[in-house]
């Protein structure tokens, strides 16, 4: 449950970012698929890689392994294999895209809703999203 | 006995206009029921309607998809209608995808499911869509429970949690007694009737325990506020006697003279029935009907197939349109039942507390139907019009006359009885002239005038003038001069 904001990007370790990052994936995870289903949500994420890998094409590994939903592994060893900045940078892509992918489909509104419960319990309202179009 | 020891059921409104009426009085709480019917006819909105209506943070919805529609697309749809409240999801309304579980074939895997988050989340309202793919299910060989035993097991479940519970299910056939039927408390059949390009959508209560539920299939419409039913007016009021009965008051007709020629007036709570041939000036009476209301501070309302109700008037109607002392029904829907025009006039009626209704023409009313119902105008007609009374409105309804000098009738519908009176309109020749007569037929319980009078219409409306007493034959069309007898000394 660490929203992204958590990961300093600046951070040495790209270890640590790709662990920071798959857990943010794990929550979103967990707060999407009770209600679109497990594979609704993973079917949004492989697209959101697809899309993301325009700019970051090492993430290809990450699509590729993206089989099982709720596996991040792919992702996770994508990420550990960047600098820390570059693997910040390409997983906060990924989760823009993956908010607006989202909010076409259901709207900010409901989107803004049904991710509140990734962010943990205090931080509503402080979700990490990007509304600029 | 004590009425005490009985159980109160306590029923829900349903946030669903006309349903509640439907239902027999809204929907009974901790029920179980089933809503049935083929894809596309409004079951997972009416589910959604009535969930974001009942559900509060004390009295939260579970909201279960199973396969079937992706709910990300059910999601996306249903957040067009006007109900849908996004800030209520997560908080009051909760949803909860099964897919998983019904992948599994097993129903014991989909009840255990069912269960943990009834437990987690104390719902007071459950809804399963669709069940379709439960029943799909149950056909696994994986399955340890058969579904008769995972409806019975859910029904008892969820009555003992004190949750009104709904099975969402599209693969039910009318003539298919499925053993689900014979569990559920309730069972509301949605049907699409289509009748050459027409499509009606149809409502049925066909079951639904321990109350009077209006019986028959009764119409429905979705627009962007949902789903909105149209039970048939209420006639049981008008047997018991509560109708407006007729004062003696009477209430003029805008139209200098033929309130004399109708014995002092129109009274009050009456149907009149204007007939004539097309342009002898039936919509202009009904307008002038509605004016002289507005020029008393009565408000009417118009019902209008026929014309633009706010052009073809008159700048004086348009403007009682848009100030609002005139209603206006917005006839122009496809498949319109009369039923749904009773129900917007009354509501109409209601909200202006109008005093005169004009329903303008009953023969663009008849072509404004869904075929489907036209079978049944005359039946309909006849409890819309006593359902009107009810009101207390005083009801002026024109109708198409044949161009037919053989025969003197007033509606092609026979809907002539049904009127308290009846002015005829009639084109004559005279003089290789095209001139206009019009005389009252009837009013009832009242002495009226019998003349047959020339009328004409100029920018001011309508103008009765003289009788044509040296001609006889006028309601021939070809009207002869009276040869004249000598006059006796």
């Amino acid at each position: 449950m660490t929203p992204l904001r958590s990961i300093p990007a600046d951070d040495s370790d790209p270890q640590g970012v790709a662990d920071g990052a798959v857990a943010v994936w794990a929550a979103i995870d967990g707060a999407l698929s009770p209600v679109i289903g497990a594979r609704g949500n993973a079917a949004l994420y492989k697209r959101s890689l697809h899309l993301a890998r325009v700019q970051h094409p090492w993430l290809a590994a990450a699509y590729e392994g993206a089989v099982q939903p709720g596996d991040y592994s792919a992702l996770r060893a994508a990420l550990a294999q960047q600098t820390a900045a570059n693997a910040s940078q390409a997983h906060e892509a990924l989760l823009r895209i993956f908010n607006d992918l989202l909010a076409d489909l259901i709207g900010r509104s409901l989107t803004r809703r049904l991710l509140q419960a990734a962010w943990s319990p205090n931080s509503y309202g402080n979700a990490v999203q990007d509304d600029s179009p | 006995m004590t009425t005490i020891d009985k159980a109160t059921i306590k029923r829900l409104p349903t946030g669903v206009p006309g349903l509640d009426e439907v239902l027999g009085g809204g929907l009974p709480e901790l029920s179980f029921n089933i809503i049935a019917g083929p894809p596309g006819c409004g079951k997972t909105t009416l589910s959604h309607q009535m969930m974001f209506a009942l559900a509060t943070p004390e009295r939260p919805a579970l909201y279960f998809t199973v396969l079937g529609e992706p709910p990300l697309k059910m999601l996306r749809y249903q957040q067009q209608f006007e109900f849908f409240d996004a800030g209520k999801v997560n908080d009051s309304v909760h949803f909860v995808n099964l897919s998983e579980e019904t992948a599994t074939g097993d129903l014991k895997t989909v009840l255990a499911r069912i269960v943990a988050e009834v437990e987690r989340y104390s719902p007071a309202l459950v809804f399963v869509d669709s069940f379709r793919s439960v029943v799909l299910a149950q056909d696994s060989p994986k399955s340890f429970i058969s579904l008769q035993e995972f409806v019975q097991q859910l029904g008892m479940m969820m009555t003992s949690w004190q949750a009104t519970t709904f099975l969402i299910g599209e693969y039910f056939t009318d003539n298919d007694p499925n053993p689900v039927f014979t569990v559920a408390d309730g069972l509301v059949w949605l049907r699409q009737s289509t009748q050459g390009n027409s499509v009606v959508r149809k409502m049925e209560i066909m079951k639904m325990r321990g109350q009077p539920t209006l019986s028959g299939l009764h119409t429905f419409r979705i627009d962007g506020k949902g789903i909105r039913v149209f039970a048939p007016p209420v006639m049981a009021d008008a047997e018991a006697g509560a109708m407006v009965r007729p004062d003696g008051r009477r209430l003029r007709m805008g139209v200098p003279g033929l309130d004399d020629m109708m014995g002092g007036g129109l009274p009050r709570g009456y149907s009149l029935l204007v007939a004539g041939p097309t342009g002898a000036g039936k919509s202009i009476l009904a307008s002038a009907f509605l004016a002289e209301g507005a020029r008393n501070g009565e408000s009417g309302v118009i019902a209008a197939f026929e014309q633009r109700p706010n052009r073809s008037r008159g700048p004086f109607m348009a403007e009682l349109i848009a100030s609002g002392r005139v209603g206006v029904i917005d006839a122009r829907a496809p498949g319109l039942s009369v039923d749904e025009i009773a129900t917007l006039l009354i509501a109409e009626v209601r909200r202006l507390n109008a005093s005169r209704v004009v329903i303008d023409s009953l023969s663009g009313f008849e072509l404004a139907l869904a075929p489907t119902f036209r079978d049944t105008f005359r039946e309909s007609l006849s409890r819309m019009v006593v359902a009107l009374a009810t009101t207390g409105a005083t009801v002026l309804m024109t109708s198409e006359l044949e161009d037919r000098y053989d025969d003197l009738r007033f509606s092609p519908y026979g809907t002539a009885f049904l009127t308290d009176a009846i002015i005829v309109q009639r084109y004559i020749e005279v003089d290789s002239r095209l001139l206009r007569i019009m005389a009252v037929a009837k009013v009832r319980d009242s002495a009226h005038s019998n003349e047959l009078r020339l009328f004409s219409i100029d920018e001011k409306g309508i103008r009765i003038g003289e009788m044509l007493p040296d001609y006889e034959g006028l309601l021939g069309g070809r009207p002869t001069q009276r040869v004249a007898a000598p006059r006796s000394p």
